[in-house]
């Protein structure tokens, strides 16, 4: 298969999941344009820069999948098999349906590239070419020690990310913001943690726990462990203890569960002010 | 009788391995040694013997497994966080919310150790913490 049969199979395979965004042949050919220089230089040789040159993939990769972001081992996955490299993919040990979902989707040539096991062989590890790790600095930091120096390794490790609402007086941005906030239950790379508000930030932050509610209630969030549980419940009442002491701090949360908290806190030394949201 | 709580930092073992050690080191088996659960904020101290069983308290002193998800009691054999009542605490709070883990058996609760979300507290941290710095 050249690239362009390979894109058009994996735009295919995507299309059952709306979470990777729009999968296009002309999407992923620009992809290899925009990074490698031509959209067919791994079929052929091509001018590129006054020389012609081909591009050779990585003969293996292996992919560490976490199971809290499909989303990121399927797009780590369309990548490598858009390079034509086998892909061997370590998941969960609780499995990734959509992983596998996906791959039954491929023609059989891409399929063949595919290996998928919950369990990490030494050899799988010891011959990738390429070693993608999605997961918790201590995963990362552990794989880190593994690779050997010609092996590449790509590490997508914790993020935290931010909104700011700069001027939204009718909040019209709150239903959007309490979407972006629990969708993958914040566990997704692009999950606000916090939002900045500058005008109104208590009434916005009002309004933010009324939709998390509202969100909940249609796409509940996953069971955490006791100690995530009971983390959430000391955090609230430290926020309760601080405003009981006359702190800018409030609190709303869901009753009887952990499932959503919204704090406002005044920052005392920036413009703007903050919301945090577990 | 051992206390416990290495508090998060410094070295860590399982309480199997420590009493392990203790028979190889002491020649005391398992079922002679003592463990006390308690803390600065509490009159009064659980104690249990030997591994795998559960921490019992004198009689006003109680402690309720709470499932931290909902803030009620646990069902017998589930994992909680203690909830504990010190009658003998007078002069100060009697109802104390711990982040300690615990599972809820028909009679007091096994411990399982301080939650790993939950920051680190407790007197020997800070001298844990002065340790570190000078090393």
């Amino acid at each position: 298969m050249n690239t362009a049969e390979r894109a058009a199979a994996l735009q295919i395979a995507s299309a059952p999941f709306p979470f990777l965004g729009k999968v296009t042949v002309a999407g992923l050919r620009e992809l290899v344009a925009a990074e490698l220089g031509h959209s067919e230089i791994l079929d052929n040789f091509q001018l590129r820069a006054g020389q012609f040159s081909k591009a050779v993939p990585p003969a293996t990769i292996l992919h560490i999948i976490s199971g809290n972001t499909p989303a990121a081992g399927l797009q780590s996955l369309t990548r490598g098999l858009l390079l034509g490299s086998q892909s061997r993919c370590k998941i969960p040990s609780s499995g990734l349906p959509e992983l596998e979902e996906f791959c039954r989707a491929l023609p059989p040539e891409l399929q063949a590239l595919v290996e998928i096991s919950p369990t990490l062989p030494e050899e799988w590890l010891t011959s990738a070419d390429a070693v993608i790790v999605f997961g918790s600095d201590e995963t990362i930091a552990h794989f880190r020690s593994l690779v050997h120096p010609e092996q590449i390794f790509v590490a997508h490790g914790h993020r935290v990310s931010f909104g700011i609402v700069f001027d939204d007086p009718e909040f019209r941005s709150v239903a959007g913001a309490a979407r972006d906030i629990s969708i993958f239950d914040q566990q997704g790379c692009l999950s606000p943690q916090v939002l900045f508000v500058r005008n109104q930030p208590r009434e916005y932050a009002a309004r933010l726990a009324e939709e998390m509610e509202r969100y909940q209630a249609q796409e509940p969030r996953a069971k955490l462990t006791p100690a995530e549980a009971a983390a959430i419940r000391g955090l609230r009442e430290e926020i309760t203890f601080r405003a009981a002491n006359g702190e800018p701090v409030a609190l709303w949360q869901s009753l009887r569960s952990t499932k959503w908290t919204v704090i406002f806190a005044e920052t005392g030394a920036a413009p703007a002010r903050h919301l945090l949201i577990a | 009788m051992e206390t416990g709580g290495y508090k998060g930092t410094g070295h860590q073992i399982s309480k199997a391995e420590l009493y392990a050690l203790f028979e190889r080191r002491l020649g005391l088996s398992p079922a002679s040694v003592l463990n006390e659960y308690g803390m600065t904020e509490l009159s009064s101290q659980f104690y249990t013997r030997g591994l795998g069983k559960p921490h019992m308290g004198p009689p006003w002193l109680r402690a309720l497994v709470i499932d931290p998800e909902t803030d009620e009691e646990v069902p017998l054999g589930a994992t909680g966080v203690l909830r504990i009542f010190d009658l003998a605490n007078i002069g100060s709070v009697l109802a104390l919310q711990t982040q300690d883990l615990a599972i809820r058996r028909e009679q007091g609760f096994e411990l399982i150790g301080r939650s790993p979300a939950a920051l680190p507290r407790g007197c020997s941290r800070a001298a844990d913490e002065a340790l570190s710095a000078t090393r």
